[in-house]
């Protein structure tokens, strides 16, 4: 049985890895489109074939390595659909992209590369059953995907991409000082690999001293919460966002932000024996409120879209980090709900920048205004992303924000909870703001057509919209579900 | 293991925050790799064979990863020296305050002794600090190089090391950092004509 989850962590990743190195093959753009086209499907299939497996009832863990559960399947099926649409999409992008990190004849292959080994690396995520083996993977993310937000080689683009390597991977450092904490105050680290193993650490927490035990979940905790871009440590995030190629910037926000936030959710889960449930739901409250606090003003602000897009991203990742933390299965139906309704929300929205900055520059810079009057398929897109992202009903981010906050008066977290529907009132009302601004008012140059990936966005936010309407109506029966049920009984 | 050792460590960590020069910071992480790998190296004999491949994967990384630094400080030579936001003493004086409490808070975490403990501390807290205070791309790099010889110290000093696979997986992960950074400080040398980080400063809200 053990088998099955082997095979699936192998081929999982190793789809997008054989399809990256396929692109390099042909010479012409075409054809490396079209190669980019038939991994992504391929992959997406697979990906989508795995992480339906623990939802039919077929949870396996292969040994120290591997697991395949119920709380690793959304993710799962959340970065494979996510890097669909990226891949899908990215030709577009790429027939506008006039200026390139690489050399100009190599440019394209070395973004399907790298977008594929990115890919794969996050696909790998949710599939290791072991937190050695989840940081060595969140950790080569980081290259990879420093490469693709600097793929423009503009000076800002430079500017994201270094920070983003240079903060993401001083976290990321800390965090592994705190497995190495974890690892030397197990009581059994003798077993090699498998000490590090989600299973192994539930079952010898409670054995640990707990003020090691304490400070090398708080170094893990820290060090991914960089990486997770959460306040106060998010100073990256914003700028790689906005810097990053519309589909990278959907991968980096819908995908990688919760895949890692993933790793500390089972770390969090396996080490409340050691450092008590109180203290491990109360550092995700933290760092959820903190969030909140500092993205909010932002959404008042009036800012270029895709940096509007990215504080947005702070935002929610502080949502989800609220649900975790209140922990109730009220709570954690609403995690669920969000995780899903915020990747295919936000991820449209980047989707949208494409024919946007064809159409107009200057958005890449400044905030846009009256887009409705210039290309109103192209507003419809906007909307309904940013509709959703601000929790306009019947938007399943209503409803995951209605869950959660619930969630945390059932759980005995009044104040936080209270804070937290406050702050996302407030949030509300900021995108509203943005919303109306952006896409009422006069417009320039009507343009209807023509516009780089146009076409496929307008497709793309007619499904967006009709997914996200099906997800709000799952919100209704998500709280008493196996899925949740077993989420609530404890992640690893 | 030897305190000294692991002082000594320390002691060039806190040299390349004084150190204006960027070839002079890179020898002494050099030379702090290099003690680094011959210390764990010396520990093999009794240990297992695991331990001496990953001592081995310890001298080899260091090695490619400062001449692949030297190479590009070499190749971009800084038209006029950088002017640093604080005087060295200063640094080092705050640097030296930080080390300091960090090793007061942080308990005893099971290694081998405490004095190991104490060094990774100081080690990591001085690679973090060398990325804040200092400005220049490459001692962003050589901050990292630190931390992780820091965390590499505190793997040494576990009681029969961490496993291989995440040793090798380490390694790689931060060989393949350094060369996109390397990567991406040629790219802001030949953009902004200096490898000052004050000159990105544009993405400001």
């Amino acid at each position: 049985m053990t088998d099955l989850a082997y095979i699936a962590a192998a081929v999982v990743p190793a789809v997008p890895l054989a399809g990256g190195a396929l692109v390099q093959l042909p010479r012409s753009p075409r054809t490396q489109d079209w190669v980019n086209r038939v991994a992504a499907a391929i992959t997406a299939l697979v990906a989508f074939g795995v992480c339906a497996l623990p939802l039919a009832g077929v949870q396996r863990t292969g040994g120290d390595w591997v697991v395949l559960d119920v709380a690793g399947a959304p993710f799962l099926g959340v970065i494979a659909l996510v890097g669909l649409c990226s891949a899908l999409l990215s030709p577009g992008y790429l027939r506008t992209s006039r200026h390139s990190f690489f050399r100009p004849s190599r440019s394209r292959a070395w973004y399907y590369l790298c977008f594929h080994v990115f890919w794969a690396a996050l696909l790998a995520v949710p599939l290791a059953g072991n937190l050695g083996v989840a940081w060595i993977i969140i950790e080569a993310t980081t290259g990879i995907s420093a490469l693709l937000v600097a793929y423009s080689g503009r000076r800002r683009a430079l500017e994201a991409g270094w920070k983003y390597l240079v903060l993401t991977s001083a976290g990321l450092t800390i965090a592994l000082l705190g497995i190495v904490v974890l690892f030397a105050v197990l009581p059994e680290h003798g077993s090699g690999l498998g000490g590090l193993s989600w299973r192994s650490f539930s079952a010898s927490a409670w054995a640990m001293p707990r003020s090691a035990a304490l400070a090398g979940f708080l170094l893990l905790f820290c060090g991914l919460a960089t990486k997770v871009g959460w306040a106060p440590v998010h100073n990256w995030l914003p700028d790689a966002h906005s810097e990053a190629p519309p589909p990278i910037s959907a991968l980096l926000s819908a995908a990688l932000l919760p895949a890692v936030m993933l790793v500390a959710w089972r770390a969090e889960r396996a080490l409340v024996p050691a450092v008590g449930a109180r203290l491990g739901h109360g550092v995700f409250i933290a760092f959820g409120l903190a969030s909140l606090v500092i993205a909010v003003p932002f959404l008042w602000r009036a800012l270029a879209w895709k940096r509007l897009l990215a504080y947005s991203s702070l935002e929610h990742m502080g949502v989800l980090a609220l649900g975790i933390g209140f922990g109730s299965p009220l709570a954690l139906a609403g995690v669920v709900l969000h995780l899903a309704g915020h990747a295919v929300a936000k991820s449209l929205g980047f989707y949208t920048a494409i024919p946007l900055f064809d159409m107009r520059p200057s958005a890449q810079l400044y905030p846009v205004r009256g887009v409705a009057s210039e290309n109103p398929a192209l507003a419809a897109g906007m909307a309904v992303s940013l509709g959703s992202l601000s929790g306009l009903p019947p938007s399943p981010l209503f409803f995951s924000e209605v869950l959660i906050v619930m969630g945390g008066f059932t759980s005995g977290y009044r104040w936080p909870a209270a804070v937290a529907a406050l702050l996302l009132a407030l949030g509300f009302l900021g995108l509203a703001h943005a919303l109306v601004h952006g896409l009422l008012g006069a417009g320039r140059n009507p343009r209807r057509g023509g516009l780089a990936g146009g076409r496929g966005v307008a497709v793309l936010s007619v499904a967006a919209g009709i997914l996200l309407l099906a997800l709000a109506a799952t919100g209704v029966v998500l709280p008493g579900s196996t899925l949740v049920q077993t989420l609530a009984g404890g992640v690893p | 293991m030897s305190d000294a050792l692991g002082w000594v460590m320390v002691a060039l960590g806190l040299l390349v925050v004084t150190t204006r020069r960027r070839s002079a910071a890179i020898a002494l992480v050099a030379v702090q790799a290099l003690v680094l790998a011959g210390y764990a190296i010396s520990l093999a004999p009794g240990r297992s064979t695991e331990f001496l491949v990953a001592s081995l994967v310890l001298f080899a990384r260091s090695v490619p990863l400062c001449v692949l630094l030297a190479f590009s400080v070499a190749r971009t030579r800084e038209p006029r020296p950088l002017r640093a936001r604080m005087k060295p003493l200063v640094r080092l004086g705050l640097v030296v305050a930080a080390v300091l409490l960090l090793v007061m808070l942080v308990p005893s975490f099971g290694l081998e002794s405490r004095a190991a403990e104490q060094a990774s501390i100081a080690l990591l807290t001085i690679g973090v600090a060398t990325i804040i205070a200092r400005r220049p791309t490459i001692f962003h790099l050589l901050g990292l190089i630190m931390a992780e010889n820091g965390i590499a110290l505190a793997a040494v000093a576990v009681p029969g090391g961490l496993p291989l696979l995440i040793e090798l997986g380490v390694a790689f992960d931060l060989v393949v950092l350094v060369t996109v950074a390397v990567v991406f400080h040629d790219r802001i040398f030949r953009e902004f004509g200096t490898g000052d980080t004050a000159v990105l400063r544009e993405l400001r809200d």
